[in-house]
């Protein structure tokens, strides 16, 4: 009896198995492609393409859909669009079905993509279909691995120091500049508390809110999170970042951890937002998103550097990829769009800036030509930005798990439940597990 | 017109309970109606400047679908999982409830364990099954499962109120030769009307709700639900249209308010003591 | 020898058929009527659950094929996952606080509302609205504006007491039962449930007691509660299970991240970064089959106790 039982789930499960491990069938149209090669009367091909975003977003993104399809009639784009909630758990679960759309919109998180044989190495179609003649190496290196190409960069960003031009004022104190350093920037903090009285703080607390903030810091020591499959800093290296962070608390240049903790420093549920704190770091690219949630003006400056001897820690950040499934049927025509996408004068007009600074010189000439006031601090910050960077570094593997064991381990020793030591050996382990994953 | 005192205080104290409840909705009302940059800035319940905005830009939709077809995709879904659940989740409760067969306890016990595993795990499996049977980007995955009481939460509900009903009665109608069928149509549902009715409403309510199963089995905007339509406003990581999106989630209580509003009366009316009688 | 074999064989299956006819007499009403239900089991449920159980023993990133591991996604949830255990102790707690509590509302509601009042359609509404907005974008939003640090709740204390109250949402040891208060405020479908069980008790049974002039309270508790006691039995199996794999609120509150230091890290929550997040389905599936051991066992023990206390008008059957 009991025998039978496990036969019958075994059996159960085999066939679930199978069915797990059928590659393709289903969703996109398997039309051959052949036929487009001869030039002459191409046969129909339909692409799917999935991204996450908002409304201004997925408005001018159709746009260049139908302006690509009739340019193209015989290929069609069918757009798979999204908010942000839950885009990665069905792109996984679509690759997870052998269903993942022709054309993805990823992050810096494509590595794990590729890792897991997700995404199609492009190189073959570059300076053929995909043209990026007029887009910086750094650029569109940001989206090669191991020397293949497995996306085509849509915009660059740079964080940046937001500050609440009001709540300066208010405080009688200068704007800072964008030559600061750490300590100064704790002391300015300091005085904005003092200034603005009581339930108000100069900072966010950034010590555990964003993993990129802590490879910064590290990069102005000649360190990073992650290089060349290793663990690129030390625990030293993550005591110096917590105890700075440590002391601006008790400095009072940031709030304490019952104050901190509440907020997650989304636009939705942000201190900075709700004018309690008056400096936060967000991305160039997030300005419009914030002002638009705010009464008062921000303005944004550089981070603080690390003073005299240390290295340059900012670089252009790549905001998202244009990637193409490995169970493509139609890669030279997804590479086609791609190229449209972001080449054509009239696409790139219509998309602006929303996805980031164009990597593109002749399309960011273009468009800084017709840009609103708004847009114009963002390409005036990219441009600074470019002339005090470094090249970037490849992101922590499965960077998801390496920012929640952050957050916690970062809120336990401001809650001062863990001991700065403990929480650094940990984070360190916690980072060398999750690469050898 | 005579109020008791005791009465008079009573719908006092519900009142003042009631406007604890009242709360968010006033505040999701008041927000719908402010200019973005108040939404998060101006804690106030009664807006310091209105504007209708937020509406007409919601209504419009993004990227030429209209809000419209997601209210009319939501129902639709909503009103065919709600058929299916009653009428098949109530034909197994019968059998669970009434009947008498082998290996009942066993069966009983397998279909509250598929209520017991967490449905993360199984998501996987579940999608590469619709995409076997050609459904994704289709209402199937969302409604036929529905058919085939998949839901057995609402088995395990409406068993529960069959139990409770005295067995004198399909005793005697029994006597006066009625088949299992006939006791289970003309006896046993209007009982149970309650329950059938409490189904109903839970079915829509929450259908109408579902994100995460719309998000994963539909692909194409034209066959967007309410709540996919929502997120379409929103990016955590950039920018996000508050002000419709909170104008719309307003909106978009108001199908649930109705049918809630319409279906209660059922509780009102005490089905079952006009049961007995008839 | 063969001979002998096939009249064996050919008496057995006589009998056998005749069991099976009789079989066949008894069941094929109740499997007619379970028949929709046997399909969806088969086709919809049956085959998903085994094959997370599958994924349970392996090692499965998502996008490339599972690789079996035996029982180490077991011993590792134990053994070395403290974060698991947190999440474990998370759970149990907000399972044994908010479960009584937000049954005995409901209930409490449930009978206010069942009364011969004016207005009552108006008030279950409102009563429900809350429940209504469910897991909506907009609530998250909302409790803070609730219970955060300059919230409604503490601006209420201050006015009123005087009392300077915690950041509720940012306190690690009060977190968790802010995400209690928004659940058992949340009672509206447990009340539903129970109005509907009110209705179903017929009310010749009030009526021949007030002839023997019992109180209300004693009739509440001699007639409403045994009557309605199969819907009670309901309502905390569910609630049980439910609060068990509580998911929304915990998400939406800590915007997915089960903080401040994981005070809120519900099991299902953990289960759902390790599987989505982290790229780790074969361990959230075996996550996900221990909570089904742990809940079966709950509520094994109250349907063990269900014959104490459960009071069917089938008389138990």
């Amino acid at each position: 009896m009991k025998r039978k039982g496990s036969v019958l789930s075994l059996a159960a499960m085999s066939v679930w198995m199978l069915a797990a491990c059928t590659p393709g069938g289903g969703g996109s149209g398997s039309t051959s492609t052949a036929a487009s090669a001869n030039g002459t009367n191409p046969q129909p091909v339909q692409l799917r393409m999935s991204w996450w975003g908002s409304q201004v977003r997925h408005d001018a993104t159709m746009k260049v859909i139908d302006l690509f399809q009739k340019k193209y009639p015989n290929i069609k784009v069918n757009a798979e669009y999204m908010g942000s909630e839950g885009y990665w758990d069905k792109l996984n679960t679509q690759v997870a079905g052998g269903n993942a759309p022709d054309l993805i919109q990823v992050g810096n998180n494509y590595p794990d993509y590729v890792a897991k044989g997700a995404l199609l190495d492009i190189s073959s179609y570059l300076g053929k279909e995909i043209n990026m003649d007029d887009f910086s190496k750094a650029s569109i290196d940001s989206g090669r691995l191991d020397g293949k190409l497995y996306g085509v960069v849509l915009g660059m960003n740079a964080f940046g120091v937001a500050y609440n031009t009001e709540l300066v004022k208010k405080a009688g104190l200068q704007p800072p500049t964008d030559k600061w350093t750490w300590e100064e920037f704790g002391k300015y903090a300091g005085d904005l508390t003092k200034a603005l009285g009581k339930g108000s703080y100069g900072s966010v607390d950034e010590s555990w809110l964003n993993t990129l903030y802590l490879t910064y810091f590290a990069r102005q020591d000649n360190k990073t999170l992650y290089k060349d499959g290793k663990v690129g800093l030390d625990k030293a290296e993550l005591e110096k970042w917590f105890t700075m962070w440590e002391n601006f608390r008790k400095e009072g240049a940031v709030g304490p951890a019952s104050f901190s903790a509440g907020y997650t420093e989304s636009p939705d549920n942000s201190s900075f937002v709700q004018g309690k704190t008056a400096l936060k770091v967000i991305w160039s690219n997030q300005v419009s998103a914030y002002q638009k949630v705010m009464k008062d003006e921000i303005k944004l400056v550089m981070p603080p550097g690390g003073g005299s001897g240390a290295a340059q820690g900012l670089w252009l950040q790549p905001s998202q990829f244009m990637s193409v499934s490995a169970k493509t049927q139609h890669p030279k025509e997804a590479a086609m769009f791609i190229s449209f996408m972001v080449n054509d004068p009239e696409a790139t007009a219509i998309l602006g800036s929303e996805r980031g600074v164009s990597g593109s010189s002749k399309v960011r000439d273009a468009q800084k030509a017709k840009a609103t006031p708004e847009d114009k601090k963002v390409f005036d910050y990219v441009d600074l930005v470019s002339g005090n960077s470094r090249v970037n570094d490849r992101e922590i593997p499965n960077g998801g798990e390496f920012q929640s064991a952050l957050t916690n381990l970062g809120q336990q020793i401001a809650f001062g439940k863990k001991s700065i030591s403990d929480a650094s050996q940990e984070l360190y382990e916690t980072a060398v597990k999750i690469i050898n994953k | 017109m005579q109020i008791s005192p005791r009465k008079l205080s009573m719908h006092l104290v519900i009142l003042a309970l009631g406007l604890f409840m009242l709360y968010p909705i006033l505040w999701l009302i008041s927000s719908s109606f402010k200019p973005s940059g108040m939404i998060f800035t101006d804690t106030s319940l009664w807006p310091k400047a209105v504007t209708l905005s937020n509406y007409v830009q919601g209504w419009a939709g993004i990227a030429g679908t209209r809000f419209s077809s997601f209210f009319v995709n939501s129902f639709i879904i909503a009103l065919a999982c709600v058929a299916g659940n009653v009428l098949t989740c109530s034909l197994a409760a019968y059998a669970f409830g009434r009947l008498d067969f082998s290996l009942k306890k066993i069966w009983f016990a397998v279909m509250m364990v598929t209520i017991m595993l967490p449905h993360h795990v199984t998501i996987i499996p579940q999608y590469i099954l619709f995409k076997h049977l050609n459904w994704i980007n289709t209402y199937y995955p969302l409604t036929i499962p529905k058919w085939l009481s998949t839901d057995a939460f609402f088995i395990f509900l409406m068993v529960q109120f069959i139990r409770g009903l005295p067995r004198e009665l399909d005793e005697s109608a029994t006597i006066d030769g009625c088949g299992q069928i006939q006791i289970y149509w003309r006896i046993v549902l209007p009982l149970a009307m309650p329950a059938l009715i409490t189904t109903a409403i839970f079915t829509f309510i929450w259908t109408w709700d579902d994100f995460f199963g719309a998000l994963l089995y539909l692909n194409s905007a034209n066959l967007y639900t309410v709540p996919l339509g929502l997120r379409l406003f929103m990016d955590s990581t950039g920018d996000s249209a508050w002000g419709p999106l909170l104008a719309m989630s307003a909106l978009s209580l108001v199908p649930s308010m109705i049918i809630f509003f319409s279906c209660q009366k059922y509780f009102v009316e005490g089905i079952s003591t006009s049961g007995i009688k008839g | 020898m063969e001979r002998n074999g096939t009249a064996v064989l050919v008496r057995d299956s006589g009998s056998f058929s005749h069991t099976l006819k009789k079989l066949w007499r008894r069941n094929r009403v109740a499997y007619l009527f379970l028949l929709p239900w046997f399909a969806g089991l088969l086709v919809f449920t049956i085959g998903p659950m085994m094959t997370s159980f599958y994924y349970s023993l392996t090692r499965f990133d998502l996008m490339t094929p599972p690789r079996y591991i035996g029982l180490q996604n077991y011993l590792t949830m134990f053994t070395a996952d403290p974060r698991y255990i947190a999440s474990l102790k998370v759970t149990i707690t907000y399972v044994l606080v908010s479960v009584p509590l937000k049954l005995t509302i409901a209930l409490l509601i449930a009978a206010l509302m069942n009364r011969g009042l004016r207005g009552l359609a108006f008030y279950r509404t409102l009563y429900y609205l809350p429940t209504l907005l469910g897991g909506s974008v907009a609530i998250a939003v909302m409790w803070r504006k609730i219970f955060g640090n300059s919230g409604v709740l503490n601006q209420f204390l201050a006015d009123a007491f005087g009392i300077q109250a915690p950041n509720w949402v940012a306190d690690p040891s009060y977190a968790l039962y802010s995400i209690v208060a928004l659940s058992v405020w949340q009672f509206g479908s447990s009340m539903i449930i129970f109005l509907a069980g009110l209705k179903q008790i017929p009310q010749d049974y009030y009526e021949a007691s007030q002839v023997d002039g019992a109180r209300k309270l004693r009739q509440f508790f001699s007639i409403t509660l045994p009557l309605l006691s199969p819907v009670i039995f309901f309502n905390l199996v569910i609630q049980l299970i439910g609060s068990f794999q509580s998911f929304t609120q915990a998400f939406i509150i800590s915007g997915g991240q089960g903080g401040p230091m994981d005070s809120t890290l519900f099991y299902t929550l953990y289960l759902y970064m390790k599987g989505f997040g982290f790229y780790e389905m074969g361990y959230a599936s075996a996550m996900a089959w221990v909570l089904l051991v742990i809940i079966g066992v709950f509520t094994a023990i109250i349907f063990g106790t269900s014959k104490y206390w459960v009071h069917y008008g089938d008389g138990g059957k």
